[in-house]
């Protein structure tokens, strides 16, 4: 089985289950022959009902045929799966849909604790994809109401406060990179990030093959020229070889010092002893990151081989 | 898929283990016409010079005919360390653009 954590939702997939769409607050999974899972979530404020968002289910697909399902009428692995998710907080309602030769067992799920509201659905292709659909429903997981945000994708694995929303995200291959703002304020917006006014960003880099990129040159210098937050030039780096760090100031003068709008840049970049890669991380904003936070970080991004979890 | 070298390629091994390609140019009729009624053009094939980099080399060298698109994947993956995926996804891209320019054929 392979991890994935993605904005405050974590679930274990067998391994030929790879993210085909990655969105915000929303997951495709796909294996050779097409689509297998699909998840959205959001939190939800005050009280969440089941039957209204189970009927607009059925609204937005009117070439579907949707309904709601009592325990009784489901796979007992997947009437199983759902108990033990229970056991954690999370309500659920089963649904079953059929459009034409194609078939799906899914649920409404919502903990009341965190305001996680989450719709699931598998794509059924035959009785023998029932029995992977329940122990993969069984190792959901709502990380929401932890203090750190584990994120694990593509073989990347990170924790993150959870005042840091989600940015930007790309996986391009060659390129990983993830980008999280923490605005001033320190709290978490219900609107996406922009980036703007006081705040932190975090960024996350993955790099590969790191013997191809760094041939020819060090680390330092290849951080100065590649980094999307690299240091300044002003700004001295240290380290070695395999791991290179600065903090400093990127952006001064004596209008931001008025104004306390001196950008402040902390970063580091190592290459990793197994997996070919060089992995960045830096914080650069108006707002101060601790540096104990930042080492924390730090050493949380790290390489998650697909075969051990 | 397997994809096999256009014949009329020309490899040139380079130092450090590079290589270098040079293609004939597929030159649109149109575009021929008007560059032959304005001298621009003799009307012999062009030929038009790519350096490709490590990866780019290694993946070329693995094009023999034989090797399927997936099999030079799995090479690449291993060769670099990096995921399958990632690198199924980077030798198709690198396949498609030299098969745009005529250097390599699919079978």
């Amino acid at each position: 089985m392979v991890d994935f954590a993605w904005n405050g939702i974590g679930l274990a997939a067998p391994l030929g289950w790879e993210p085909s769409a990655i969105e915000r607050d929303g997951l495709l999974l796909a294996d050779g022959a097409g689509p297998v899972c699909e998840l959205k979530w959001n939190r939800v404020q005050g009280s969440f009902s089941f039957d209204k968002h189970l009927k607009r289910l059925t609204k937005g697909n009117r070439s579907a045929e949707v309904r709601a399902v009592g325990p009784d009428e489901v796979p007992s692995d997947w009437a199983g799966a759902l108990d033990r998710l229970a056991e954690s907080g999370l309500r659920a309602r089963s649904f079953l849909w059929r459009a034409g030769e194609n078939r799906g067992l899914g649920a409404a799920l919502h903990h009341p604790g965190t305001g996680l509201a989450c719709l699931i659905q598998f794509f059924i292709r035959s009785a023998a994809d029932e029995a992977p659909a329940a122990r993969v429903m069984a190792t959901l997981r709502d990380h929401t109401a932890g203090k750190i945000l584990p994120w694990t994708m593509f073989g990347l694995a990170a924790r993150v406060p959870a005042d840091f929303a989600l940015d930007t995200f790309s996986f391009r291959p060659g390129h990983y990179r993830m980008t999280f703002w923490r605005s001033a304020s320190g709290g978490r917006s219900g609107r996406a990030p922009v980036g703007k006014g006081p705040g932190v960003r975090l960024d996350f880099e993955r790099f590969a093959p790191a013997s191809v990129l760094l041939k020819r040159t060090t680390l330092e210098a290849w951080c100065r020229d590649r980094l999307a937050h690299a240091p300044p030039t002003v700004l001295p780096v240290e380290g070695g070889p395999g791991l290179v760090s600065w903090c400093g100031e990127a952006r001064t003068s004596l209008l931001r010092r008025a104004l306390r709008r001196v950008v402040r840049t902390c970063g580091r970049a190592w290459t990793t002893d197994a997996g070919n890669a060089v992995l960045a991380v830096t914080a650069t904003g108006t707002a101060p990151l601790a540096e104990s936070a930042f080492n924390d970080i730090c050493g949380s991004f790290t390489l998650v081989p697909e075969e051990a979890v | 898929m397997v994809p096999v070298r256009n014949e009329a390629v020309e490899e040139t091994e380079l130092p450090g283990g590079l290589v270098r390609l040079a293609y004939p140019l597929a030159v649109k009729p149109w575009f021929g016409r008007l560059a032959d009624k304005v001298g621009l053009w003799d009307g012999r094939p062009m030929t038009k010079r790519v350096e490709l980099d490590e990866m780019g080399t290694f993946v070329w060298r693995h094009i023999d005919g034989r090797n399927t698109v997936r099999r030079i994947a799995d090479a690449f993956a291993s060769a670099y360390e990096v995921q399958p995926r990632e690198a199924e996804l980077a030798v198709t891209a690198f396949i498609k653009t030299i098969g745009q320019r005529g250097m390599i054929g699919l079978k």
